[in-house]
């Protein structure tokens, strides 16, 4: 799989650069003050950043590259888990982190 | 090669037999594993960058794309063993009623058939029938590698996945699909639109149809590497049968688009991410593919 194909969006190169930019630190166990557009939380013990920029974002998970997603229909969408939407990118995530720990993939 | 397309639960306890193991065969040699390896890349090829479309999915090419992929499997089945007349469809609009409103009792699940549940107490691992030793691949989002789950054993959870569904499409759905939309598909071309294509894959009023019998079936079914199962192929075979139904009604080349649609999805364009490239208009026919249902 070529994840070029899905890093190219000039959405995701601008949560790149936001990260990049705001500095956010390695993740401490729970949200302090969060961003604009960021939602922290800890997911069945990871600590997950999500960003929204415009019509996607972009979670970072354990401090480690992040899963993009997508708003789609009333929720959002992940290639990872690509038969159904979710209502908030928060929910998707966890999907995401259960689905890792049900041995579907790896985050 | 021709292929003589039957309802699974029509073929005798041989018949499957001679299925599965060929299944077996492909998967010892590597041959399997490419396929869910060029459907994950098909699902990683946004059309274009940044849009909720891919190569095969969320699209106009959903339907065109796994008619395709089926009929290099059917092909790759039958050089293994000539005797395998097709792919078999799996009509899981008819398992609730045939089953008393349980679909988890059909024959298809048992050990003479493609082997039944995940075991909740070890995984939800599928640990009976012909498949019951497989080592799925699953991605590495991080690396983007497809990788061998270090545990062998498929993983169902029929019907009780929390992040699927609980109940198969009934067969109203189908007769909705097709008596209601007589459009193929339409501008943007994607998850969005009222269409034949999207009420198929099952977005649109969703989830129903191809998306819910993913999220019914559950476990490997519900990630990118979802042909990990081969109950993947048997539920497919029967969405390319109820669109072959459609093309009877509505016109064998009623496609769209014909151009201007997104990359890798219109009529001539050649579709991304398949064991052979062909275009749509290549599969759209499928006396001309050489293969029939029965
Ligand atoms: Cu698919």
């Amino acid at each position: 799989m070529d994840r070029r194909q899905f890093m190219v969006g000039a959405s995701v190169a601008a949560v790149g650069t936001a990260v990049a930019v705001t500095g956010i630190p390695p993740f401490d166990d729970m949200p302090t003050a969060a961003a604009a557009g960021e939602e922290r939380f800890s997911a069945r013990g990871r600590a997950v950043v999500i960003q929204k920029v415009g019509k996607s974002a972009h979670a970072v998970i354990n401090g480690r590259h992040g899963v993009h997603l997508e708003r789609m229909l009333d929720g959002y969408a992940t290639h990872l888990l690509p038969f159904g939407t979710y209502k908030s990118p928060r929910k998707l995530i966890e999907a995401v982190i259960q689905a890792e720990d049900a041995g579907l993939l790896i985050i | 090669m021709t292929g003589t397309r039957r309802n699974i639960l029509s073929l005798s306890a041989g018949e499957v037999q001679r299925l599965t193991s060929a299944f077996n065969v492909l998967k010892a040699n590597g041959t399997y594993d490419h396929f869910i390896r060029k459907h994950v890349e098909a699902m990683s090829i946004a059309t274009p960058a940044g849009s909720t479309r891919n190569a095969a999915h969320r699209a106009p090419a959903f339907l065109p794309w796994h008619r395709a992929t089926l009929l290099d499997m059917e092909n790759a089945l039958q050089a293994v063993d000539p005797s395998i007349e097709g792919m078999p469809y799996w009509r899981w609009q008819d398992e609730a009623r045939l089953n008393g409103g349980d679909p988890r009792r059909s024959r298809l699940w048992t050990a003479g058939g493609i082997g039944g549940d995940g075991d909740p107490a070890r995984g939800n691992r599928v640990l009976n029938g012909p498949f019951a030793h497989w080592v799925a691949l699953i991605v590495n989002n991080s690396t983007g590698a497809v990788v061998p789950r270090p545990t062998p054993g498929l993983i169902r959870l029929l019907g009780r996945d929390p992040r699927g569904s609980r109940g198969l499409p009934p067969p109203s759905q189908v007769t909705d699909a097709i008596d209601r939309y007589s459009t193929y598909d339409r501008s943007p071309w994607d998850a969005s639109v009222a269409t034949f294509r999207n009420r198929m894959e099952g977005w649109s009023g969703g989830p129903r149809m191809h998306n819910l019998v993913h999220r019914w079936v559950g476990g490997d079914m519900l990630a990118g590497t979802s042909p990990n199962d081969p109950v993947f192929w048997l539920t497919h075979c029967n969405v390319d049968r109820l669109w072959w139904v459609w093309q009877g009604m509505r016109g064998i080349t009623n496609y769209q688009p014909v151009s201007g649609g997104p990359t890798g999805h219109n009529l001539n364009d050649t579709m991304q991410g398949l064991v052979v490239p062909r275009t749509p208009a290549d599969v759209l026919d499928i006396n001309r593919l050489t293969y029939r249902y029965v």
